[in-house]
């Protein structure tokens, strides 16, 4: 056999013991052998339990034991030892040959799978800690949420310190959620860390992510997707009254005020790669009253929506209370990056008012006031699971009878007239608060002093009444085209 | 004796049943009670009138125990009801285990002119 094999051209190393196998493995690297053969009776010990220790060496490695006919016990056996194949004698030259090709062939492919595998799970370490690593510096003001949907994502993050207490934040989504996608945004990660750090601005990083994405553009064949760049970029320096903002492509920045008031940014731009000229001067964002800045990726719009949840309800569920194997029903369909930043440094972040739900509804949405019903009660309960208890219905009544409001008195019931709804929590507060705001005139009159006249009474403020009887505070602004009422989060145990 | 109602159309919102013998008309409605279905509400309970008639029974019992809310059109419903009930010399018997419809109905003050009849239970809807 030993013969055959050698004829056949493979390289054979023999040995007449189970005891003297091991020495020749050990001494030769078993990652050198290909296919190990061996006789099911050994002297001492069997075949089976010599590939059994060869298996939990490499478990990659083909195995093979030659039995006598008619031996359906060892046949059984090697089988549950993980033998690549057994051997009937006498074994033909030819069978042979092919035999222990073939076993070769997948020692070969299932090495390079594990190796392909475990280089995979490297560069998703590497990954994470390059997109979900905050800085020192920044610790104690901004939060990450980083989860990629292969082993690499094509999100990324860059933070960047200058000497005199200045940051620059860069969240960035290079087109497309493969692995490609991963090692493309890894080269534009680098790119503006180093331009960044050999003291460049990041103007000149955006100019030239620009010109290396149109540069590739020339050369991509038609049936190569083009390869573009969304990032959305802040350049702050503690003590400025405002931030330097930058957009291209991803979707407006949100700015919470240190009341709950939920903001958009400007969207701004095309993403890099798309127009040669690019518009590189900053939006500047007044901080006065500002507490919270985020900057998320397009992936975590794409899966509220797969989960029919708002947007918002999804990012404090991300950043507050998020198990992966409890969390999530469905899988994610993109890369989710998210960063929170904490703008004002004198209020801790649990005194800050976080959003869980910011919509705009057309005045004609009154006639599907139940289905958007049913969506705040879910993204409430996504964001919250049971903290509110039975007061979930009171904050939906209430919900209910402003929004109604608001879209028949503000919007007119009109398809061009929008009112916004927000939610946000204060943890510290133990407080939900609610603000609705339509495009309406208002009125002159005191509409809080009227409901409290109108006490109890039925009419047309019946609905305005409820919300200030059932919230634990109501207040109007803007001539009453704000509706702001807060309520506890901790269920009434009573 | 009792006797069993059910019409298509409003069978997913309401079901009745007479009581002669207490003179008691009892209807269950089975959803919330919000301005998107009073409508509805308003003529399924016309057309129950209509079915079993106004003599044999005195007291209207309303179970409301599946509903989660009322809002503002609701409780405008449920107040004119009453009036229409009183007219013809009937009294009205709310039965609800919302604590959220229960500080609604407090706060409106349905519970000076009505039964009501309130036996918390936690929402699993």
């Amino acid at each position: 056999m030993e013969s055959s094999l050698q004829i056949s051209g493979f390289e054979v190393l023999s040995a007449q013991s189970a005891e003297a196998a091991r020495e020749t493995i050990n001494k030769v690297g078993i990652g050198r052998i290909s296919v190990i053969l061996s006789d099911y009776r050994l002297p001492n010990q069997t075949g089976t339990q010599l590939l059994e220790w060869v298996r939990s060496l490499d478990s990659c490695l083909s195995t093979m034991i030659i039995t006598g006919q008619d031996e359906k016990a060892i046949v059984e056996e090697s089988i549950s030892v993980g033998v690549f194949q057994y051997l009937e004698k006498p074994v033909t030259h030819q069978f042979l040959r092919e035999v222990v090709g073939k076993a070769a062939e997948e020692t070969s492919l299932k090495r390079k799978y594990q190796a392909d595998r475990r280089g995979l799970k490297e560069l998703e370490n590497l990954d994470q800690s390059m997109n979900d690593v905050v800085p020192e510096s920044l610790q104690d003001r901004m939060t990450v949420f980083y989860r990629p949907l292969h082993e690499v994502g094509g999100d990324f993050l860059i933070t960047h310190q200058y000497e005199d207490d200045r940051h620059v934040v860069v969240v960035g989504d290079v087109a497309g959620h493969d692995i490609r996608s991963g090692f493309v945004s890894t080269y534009f990660q680098g790119m503006f860390k180093g331009s960044l750090e050999s003291g460049g601005d990041i103007e000149k990083a955006f100019e030239l992510s620009n010109r290396s994405l149109l540069m590739r553009r020339a050369g991509v064949g038609q049936n190569q997707d083009l390869i573009s760049l969304s990032l959305s970029a802040i350049d702050l320096r503690n003590g400025d009254d405002s931030i330097r903002h930058w957009n291209f492509g991803l979707g407006p920045c949100v700015i919470v005020s240190d009341n709950g008031v939920i903001e958009l940014c400007e969207t701004g731009q095309f993403p890099l790669g798309w127009i040669p000229e690019i518009e590189t001067d900053a939006q500047h964002i007044n901080l006065e009253s500002k507490s919270l800045l985020y900057i998320f990726t397009d992936g975590l719009a794409d899966f509220a929506d797969t989960l029919k949840v708002n947007l918002f309800s999804l990012l404090y569920r991300f950043l507050h209370r998020f198990n992966e194997s409890e969390d999530l029903p469905v899988m994610p369909s993109d890369d989710i990056l998210l960063v929170r930043f904490l703008l004002n440094t004198s209020m801790p972040l649990s005194q800050t008012f976080e959003p869980i739900l910011s919509e705009h509804y057309a005045g004609t949405e009154l006639e599907h006031i139940d289905h958007l019903q049913s969506n705040w009660r879910r993204s409430i309960s996504f964001a919250l699971d049971d903290r509110l208890g039975d007061r979930l219905y009171d904050l939906l009544i209430c919900i209910r009878e402003g929004m109604i409001n608001a879209l028949t008195h503000g919007c007119e019931k009109s398809a061009d007239k929008f009112a916004h709804l927000q939610i946000s929590i204060n943890e510290d507060k133990d407080t939900l608060r609610i603000y609705i705001d339509d495009p309406g005139k208002g009125h002159e009159f005191d509409l809080v002093a009227r409901l409290e006249r109108l006490g109890n009474e039925r009419g047309e403020n019946l609905g305005l009444g409820i919300i200030q009887h059932l919230s634990d505070s109501f207040k109007v602004e803007n001539k009453g085209t704000s509706l702001v009422f807060d309520f506890s989060i901790t269920p009434d145990k009573n | 004796m009792t006797s069993d109602f059910l019409k298509e159309d409003i069978s997913a919102l309401m079901e009745c049943k007479l009581d002669t013998r207490k003179g008691r008309l009892h209807v269950e409605i089975k959803s919330d009670v919000t301005s998107s279905n009073v409508g509805d509400l308003r003529k399924g309970l016309l057309e129950i009138f209509k079915d079993q008639g106004m003599d044999d029974w005195r007291f209207l019992y309303l179970d409301m125990r599946n509903a989660r809310m009322v809002d503002s059109m609701g409780m405008n419903w449920l107040f004119a009801e009453n009036v229409r009930l009183s007219d013809h010399g009937k009294k009205l018997v709310v039965r609800i285990s919302s604590p959220a419809i229960h500080r609604v109905m407090l706060f409106t003050g349905l519970d000076k002119l009505v039964t009501l009849k309130y036996r918390r239970r936690k929402q699993t809807r």
